[in-house]
C-alpha cells in the first residue's frame, strides 16, 4: 500500500511537470534547419545534378544541385580535431573520403549514401607527410616516415570495391627534407621545398624515377624572399608566386606547362567534371579576380585557348567573402554550346552554386559555428506607433482644440493603416495562428513570441533570423575583424519608441591589437551613425566589458563600460549623459577580470571616478589554480546569473510553515577550474562561488577523478553542474543550493561587504546520457518553474524540471506527508529521461553546441534556440501554458452555451410571468 | 581540521592601506600547519583612530595585501572591505585563508562581523586589531548516494515482509474506500426521505 501510494505521488508530480507535445502541434512553433559546415571539398557527379561535399565539421553530404537541399548527410565522427582531408569520386559511382585523427578511409555509394566499407589506418607514429589519391581501381595512400638513413616512402593501395589493403615495400627518398610540401598526382609525387629552387618529381611505384627540375626551367623566376606555393587539381599542379600563376600537367617526362599565360589574378582553378567522357581532361576552369567581381574562364587545353563565348562574369551575393574553393561542371547544351555550372565556397563559410547567368542558391554554413545569440524584440506595429506618437511628449498644439485635432488625425492615420493592411491582405478576418508564414510583417506581436534572433558566427558573419519561420531577414559580413574573441551587446531594445534600437559588437581589429566596435540597427542591419560605416576603432585593447543599466537620462541606452589593458575604464557611447550616469553609480560599480591560464582573478572598484577622468582601483585578487609542476589546471567556466533574471519568491516554505530564506547574492559568480594531477593522470574539478564585489569566496568544492565535458548552470540561489566521472564511467549532475537560514539578514538591500555566510545543500545524481550543452529556462517575472535544458550527444534536448535536481531530496524510500507538503520527492540516484521530456521529439539536432533561452512577454513561455550542426527553435512552457487558452479551446461551443443560457433565461422569465399572472387570476 | 593531501607551513606578510594611501606593514600571520589550522598573528595598526574615522566618513576602502610563502611558492593576494565597517567594528576583523584540497593557498580575504551596517558613530577606541584568523578548506563534492538508497529500499522490503510497516496516513486516506460508499448511501437515503411526508 505504502509503495503504491508513494509511486502514486511520484506519478502525480510527473504529470504536473512534464509537457509532451501533441501530434498536431508538430512544427507549429518549432522549426529546424539542417546544415553541413564549411565546405572544404566539392565534387560534381558525372551528371552534374548532384554535388558531393566534405566539410570542416567532418560531414560528408550529397547536395541536390538544383535546389541546394541535402540528399543525405553523414557525420563522420564528432571528435573536435577530425576533419575530412581528402574526398574522391571513384569511377563506379562511389565516393571515398579520408578523415584524420584518427585516419579512416570510408567509401560510400553516392546515390544512396550507404557505407560500402571503411578502414581505420592505425599509425604508431604520425608520418611526416601523408597524401591520398585514387587510381582507376584503388584508393592510394603514401606516407613519408623518418628512417635510419633519411626518409622513406610507403605506398598502400586499398581496393575500391572491398577495401583490401596492399602495402608495397618502403622505398627511400634521399632528397626529402622536412618542411617540403608534396602533392600526390598518382602515380607521381610532386614536391617543393619553400626555400628550394627546384621541383622534385618521383613515381611513387619506382623511386629510381626521381627527377629534379629547376624552377627556372619551368619558366618561373623567383625573387629573393619570394615563396612559391604548390597547388593541385586532379592531374595538374600549379605554381604560384606573388606575380605569376602557372599550371603544369604531370607526366612521366616531368612537368608539362599548359595554358601558355594565366593571369596573375587567377584565384582558383578547377578541372571541370564533363558529361561526355571523351572530352574529359580537355578543359580547365579558372576563377579570376576582377576589380570587385570575379569571372569564370574556361580554357580548352588542346587548342590552348580561352573559350570567350563560354566564359562569363560572376557576381556573388553582397555579403559573401573571398572564394577559397572552386568546383565546376561543363555540359553541352542540345544546341551544341558549352555551358558551365560552378560551386564556390567562400571565406564567410557560405557555399554558392550558379551558372554564367546568376547564383542559383547559397547555403549559409556559417550557422554551424555560432559564437553568440541574442533574441531582440521587434518594433511596435505602425498602428501602435501612431498611438505612441499621439501620446508622446512635446507636441506643439495643446489645449482642448489641439488634443482633439491630434486625436482625429491619429485615428485617421490608424484607419488608413488598417485599410492598407486589408488591401495587402496582412489582416485576415478569420483569425488563425499563422505561425510559419513568411509574409508576416516584422512587428511585435501581443505576446512577444515574434522576435528577431541575432546570430554572431565564427567567420564574422552576422545574421538576423525571424523566430516564426527561421527565415534570414538580413546578413552582414564584418570587415577587418578578428573573431577569436567577439561579443554582441544589445544597448537599446526596440521598446523605447521612437528611439531607434542599437546593438554593438566588440571585437579585436584584424590589423592591430586594438579593439574595434561595430554599431548597428538590429532590425534592419544597417550600420549606425558612428565612426566610418558603423565601425569605431578604439585606441586600446579591451580586457573586460560590461553593460550598465539604462535610464531616461541616457535615452534608455545601456552604456557599455570597457576596461582596457591598463585597467582604465571607458564608456561607449562616450556621451556626457552616459559618463554622468557612470559617475553617479560609480560607488557601487565593480568589475572583475579573470585570466583563464594563470587563474588570477582581480576585482576593480570604480569608486574614485570623476566625470573628466574615469578611474579604477584594484580591490581584490585571488589566484585559484595550483602552481605545482605536476598539476595542470585552468579555469574552464565562469558563470554569472542572467542579468535580467527576477526571483519571485525570497524563500521556501517548509512543512512546519517556517521559511527558509534563499541566499540571493547578485554579485556571486561560479568559477570552475579543472586540472590533471600528472603522477596519476587523474582529473579533478574545483568549483568556487566567489563574490566578485568583495572578492570573498562564499563556498568551494572539489570533485576527484572527473573529466570534461563540464557544464555549469547558475540561477537564483542554486547551481547545477555536470562532469564525467572517470571512476564509474558515467555522467553525473551535482546540485548546490544556498540558503541564508530561517531569518533574512537584510531584506531591502544586499551588501557584499556585510554578507551572511550561507548554508549549502548539495546532492549528486547519475545522468544516463552524455551532455553537450546545458541551460536553464528563464521567464519574465521568475514565477514560472525553472527547467534545465540538456543537449545530449544523441541529438536530443531534454527538459528536466529543477525539482528533480533539488539537493533537499531526502534519502528515504517513500514520500512522507512533510515532503509532500513542501513538494519534494524522495531521492533517486538516477535521473530519468522520459520520452515526453524530449522537446525536439523526432527532430534530432546533430552535434549540439549551445542552447540559448530568452523569455517572451508571456510569463509561461520561454523561447529556446539550440545550435550545433543543425539549428532548432521552439517554445518551452515549464509550468504549462497557464496564462493562455489552449489551442483546442472551443470558442464556438462556449458562445453557443452563453447564447443558449441567455435565451433560456428570457424564455423562462416570460413563462414565469405568464404563470404568475394566471395564479393572480385564480 | 582539513582533509589536505599535503601539509605545509606558511608565513603571510600583511600590509594595509586606507583609501589611496601607500601600503604600510601591518604584521604577519604564521601558519604552523595548514592541516591542523594552528596559526598565530603578530600585528600592529600603523594608523590612528582618527584615520579610520576619516576614511570611514569618506566611504573609502580598507585594503589588505597578503604576501604568502609556502612550499617555495610565492603568491600575492589583495582583499578589501569598507573602512567604515572596520571602524564600526572597532578593528575586529576576520582574516580567512582559503586552501584547496591540494594544499594550495588560493586566497586571503578580510571581512568584518556581518552585523555592521555602516551607520552610527563609535566612541574613541585604542587602534589595536582584534583579529580572528580562519582557515577555510575546500569540501569534497557530493557523490550519488546509490548505496544508501539501495539499503533503504532493502530495509523497506524487509520491513514489509515482516509486516512491520506503520501506516502513518491520515484516517480518511486509509479508509476512504469504506467511507465513500457509506456517505453515498446516506446521501441517497437522505435525498429520498424529506419528500416522503409531503406525499
Amino acid at each position: 500500500m505504502k509503495t503504491s501510494s508513494s509511486s502514486l505521488c511520484i506519478v502525480f508530480i510527473f504529470i504536473q511537470t512534464i509537457n509532451g507535445l501533441y501530434e498536431d502541434q508538430i512544427g507549429k512553433f518549432d522549426w529546424r534547419q539542417q546544415y553541413i559546415g564549411k565546405v572544404k571539398h566539392a565534387i560534381f557527379d558525372s551528371t552534374g545534378k548532384k554535388i558531393v561535399v566534405g566539410t570542416e565539421e567532418n560531414t560528408l553530404a550529397l547536395l541536390h544541385a538544383g535546389t541546394g537541399k541535402i540528399e543525405w548527410r553523414h557525420l563522420l565522427g564528432s571528435s573536435a580535431k577530425s576533419t575530412i582531408t581528402s574526398l574522391f569520386l571513384l569511377s563506379n559511382g562511389k565516393v571515398a573520403s579520408v578523415s584524420n585523427f584518427p585516419t579512416i578511409v570510408r567509401v560510400f555509394d553516392v546515390s544512396s549514401g550507404i557505407l560500402q566499407w571503411e578502414t581505420a589506418v592505425a599509425k604508431d607514429i604520425q608520418p611526416v607527410l601523408c597524401k591520398w589519391s585514387v587510381s582507376k581501381r584503388d584508393v592510394i595512400s603514401i606516407e613519408i616516415n623518418p628512417s635510419r638513413s633519411g626518409y622513406d616512402l610507403r605506398l598502400t593501395e586499398y581496393s575500391a570495391t572491398s577495401g583490401t589493403e596492399n602495402v608495397s615495400p618502403a622505398t627511400e627518398l634521399p632528397w626529402f627534407t622536412p618542411g617540403t610540401n608534396c602533392q600526390l598526382v598518382f602515380p607521381h609525387l610532386v614536391c617543393l621545398h619553400p626555400q628550394d629552387d627546384a621541383v622534385n618529381i618521383v613515381d611513387v611505384r619506382n623511386s629510381d624515377t626521381h627527377q629534379r627540375i629547376e624552377l627556372q626551367y619551368l619558366g618561373i623566376t623567383v625573387g629573393a624572399g619570394q615563396l612559391v606555393t604548390l597547388g593541385v587539381t586532379k592531374n595538374f599542379v600549379s605554381l604560384r608566386t606573388t606575380g605569376t600563376f602557372s599550371l603544369y600537367k604531370v607526366t612521366d617526362e616531368g612537368l608539362q606547362r599548359t595554358g601558355a599565360e594565366w593571369p596573375s589574378e587567377t584565384v582558383l582553378v578547377s578541372v571541370p567534371t564533363v558529361k561526355d567522357t571523351e572530352a574529359r581532361g580537355q578543359y580547365m576552369a579558372a576563377l579570376i579576380k576582377r576589380e570587385k567581381n570575379y569571372s569564370v574562364r574556361i580554357y580548352d587545353l588542346e587548342t590552348d585557348q580561352v573559350l570567350d563565348d563560354v566564359s562569363g562574369d560572376m557576381k556573388l551575393p553582397d555579403q559573401a567573402g573571398e572564394p577559397d574553393l572552386l568546383s565546376t561542371f561543363l555540359m553541352r547544351k542540345p544546341n551544341g554550346e558549352l555551358s558551365y555550372r560552378y560551386a564556390i565556397s567562400t571565406t564567410d563559410d557560405s557555399f554558392h552554386y550558379g551558372s554564367k547567368k546568376e547564383v542559383y542558391w547559397t547555403r549559409e554554413e556559417a550557422l554551424t559555428s555560432i559564437v553568440q545569440v541574442e533574441m531582440v524584440d521587434l518594433p511596435v506595429s505602425s498602428i501602435e506607433a501612431s498611438i505612441e506618437e499621439e501620446f508622446g511628449s512635446d507636441q506643439p498644439l495643446s489645449g482642448i482644440l489641439g488634443h482633439t485635432i491630434r486625436r482625429l488625425s491619429s485615428q485617421f492615420r490608424q484607419l488608413l493603416i488598417v485599410a492598407q493592411q486589408l488591401v495587402a491582405g496582412q489582416i485576415s478576418l478569420v483569425h488563425r495562428d499563422a505561425v510559419g508564414s513568411n509574409s508576416k510583417a516584422l512587428e511585435r506581436d501581443r505576446f512577444g513570441l515574434h522576435k528577431l534572433i541575432l546570430i554572431l558566427t565564427r567567420p564574422g558573419k552576422l545574421f538576423a533570423m525571424d523566430t516564426l519561420s527561421g527565415r534570414i531577414v538580413w546578413q552582414r559580413l564584418l570587415k577587418n575583424v578578428n573573431t577569436d574573441k567577439v561579443r554582441l551587446y544589445v544597448q537599446r531594445t526596440s521598446i523605447h519608441y521612437p528611439l531607434e534600437p542599437q546593438c554593438t559588437i566588440l571585437a579585436k581589429s584584424s590589423t592591430s591589437n586594438q579593439a574595434v566596435l561595430f554599431i548597428f540597427h538590429p532590425i534592419t542591419g544597417e550600420p549606425a551613425q558612428f565612426g566610418s560605416e558603423g565601425y569605431v576603432n578604439l585606441s586600446y585593447n579591451v580586457q573586460q566589458a560590461l553593460l550598465l543599466p539604462q535610464n531616461e537620462e541616457t535615452e534608455y541606452m545601456k552604456p557599455l563600460l570597457l576596461l582596457d589593458e591598463s585597467a582604465a575604464p571607458h564608456v561607449f557611447p562616450p556621451t556626457e549623459s552616459a559618463i554622468n550616469h557612470v559617475v553617479k553609480m560609480s560607488n557601487n560599480l565593480f568589475m572583475f577580470v579573470a585570466d583563464t591560464k594563470s587563474c588570477v582573478l582581480r576585482g576593480y572598484s570604480l569608486a574614485k571616478s570623476r566625470a573628466d577622468q574615469l578611474s579604477s582601483a584594484a580591490v581584490w585578487q585571488l589566484q585559484l589554480c595550483s602552481s605545482s609542476d605536476s598539476v595542470e589546471e585552468e579555469i574552464v567556466s565562469i558563470v554569472s546569473r542572467h542579468p535580467e533574471e527576477k526571483v519571485f519568491s525570497q524563500g521556501r516554505v517548509l512543512a512546519d510553515r517556517s521559511v527558509l530564506y534563499k541566499y540571493l547574492n547578485p554579485n556571486m559568480v561560479v568559477v570552475a577550474t579543472a586540472g590533471t594531477n600528472h603522477p596519476h593522470h587523474r582529473g579533478y574539478l574545483n568549483l568556487y562561488l566567489i563574490d566578485v564585489v568583495s572578492g570573498a569566496v562564499v563556498f568551494s568544492t572539489s570533485h576527484r577523478r572527473v573529466q570534461s565535458p563540464y557544464h555549469v548552470v547558475y540561477a537564483e540561489n542554486w547551481i547545477v553542474y555536470s562532469y564525467y566521472n572517470e571512476k564509474y564511467r558515467r555522467t553525473e549532475l551535482s546540485s548546490l543550493e544556498l540558503f541564508e537560514g530561517q531569518t533574512q539578514s537584510n531584506s531591502t538591500a544586499f551588501s557584499s561587504f556585510s554578507a551572511p555566510q550561507p548554508l549549502v545543500d548539495r546532492q549528486a545524481y547519475i545522468y544516463p546520457a552524455h551532455i553537450t550543452a546545458m541551460k536553464d529556462t528563464v521567464s519574465e517575472q521568475g514565477m514560472t518553474a525553472k527547467h534545465i535544458l540538456l543537449g545530449l550527444t544523441n541529438g536530443w534536448i531534454q527538459e528536466m524540471p529543477r525539482a528533480f535536481l533539488d539537493p533537499r531530496r531526502p534519502v528515504v524510500a517513500a514520500a512522507t506527508p512533510e515532503m509532500r507538503e513542501e513538494g519534494i520527492m524522495p531521492y533517486l540516484p538516477e535521473l530519468p529521461i522520459p520520452a515526453e521530456a524530449i522537446i525536439n521529439y523526432n527532430q534530432t539536432i546533430s552535434n549540439i553546441k549551445s542552447i540559448y533561452v530568452t523569455p517572451s512577454s508571456l510569463e509561461s513561455t520561454a523561447l529556446v534556440f539550440v545550435c550545433g550542426l543543425d539549428i532548432f527553435f521552439t517554445h518551452v512552457t515549464p509550468s504549462r501554458t497557464f496564462d493562455v487558452l489552449n489551442d483546442d479551446f472551443e470558442y464556438g461551443f462556449i458562445a453557443l452555451v452563453l447564447i443558449g443560457l441567455t435565451l433560456a433565461s428570457f424564455i423562462t422569465k416570460r413563462l414565469a410571468g405568464k404563470k404568475s399572472l394566471r395564479q393572480a387570476w385564480k | 581540521m582539513g582533509e589536505l593531501e599535503s601539509d605545509a607551513s606558511s608565513v603571510i606578510q600583511l600590509s594595509h592601506s586606507l583609501g589611496s594611501q601607500p601600503f604600510e606593514t601591518r604584521g604577519q600571520i604564521n601558519v604552523r600547519s595548514l592541516k591542523s589550522g594552528s596559526v598565530n598573528i603578530q600585528q600592529d595598526s600603523s594608523y590612528d583612530w582618527k584615520d579610520y574615522k576619516e576614511a570611514g566618513e569618506a566611504n573609502e576602502f580598507y585594503h589588505l595585501e597578503a604576501f604568502v610563502k609556502y612550499n617555495g611558492i610565492e603568491r600575492t593576494f589583495l582583499t578589501s572591505t569598507k573602512a567604515c565597517l572596520l571602524y564600526e567594528s572597532q578593528l575586529a576583523d576576520i582574516i580567512t585563508i582559503h586552501v584547496d584540497l591540494l594544499g594550495n593557498i588560493y586566497g586571503v580575504s578580510v571581512a568584518t562581523p556581518h552585523s555592521q551596517q555602516c551607520t552610527g558613530t563609535v566612541p574613541e577606541f585604542e587602534p589595536n586589531f582584534n583579529t580572528t584568523v580562519l582557515i577555510s578548506y575546500m569540501e569534497h563534492g557530493p557523490v550519488p548516494d546509490v548505496a544508501m538508497y539501495v539499503q533503504k529500499v532493502e530495509q523497506e522490503k524487509v520491513a514489509k515482509e515482516r509486516g512491520e510497516t506503520k501506516d502513518n496516513r491520515s484516517f480518511i486516506a486509509k479508509y476512504w474506500m469504506y467511507i465513500v460508499p457509506l456517505v453515498l448511501v446516506f446521501m441517497m437515503s437522505g435525498a429520498s426521505n424529506p419528500e416522503q411526508p409531503s406525499r
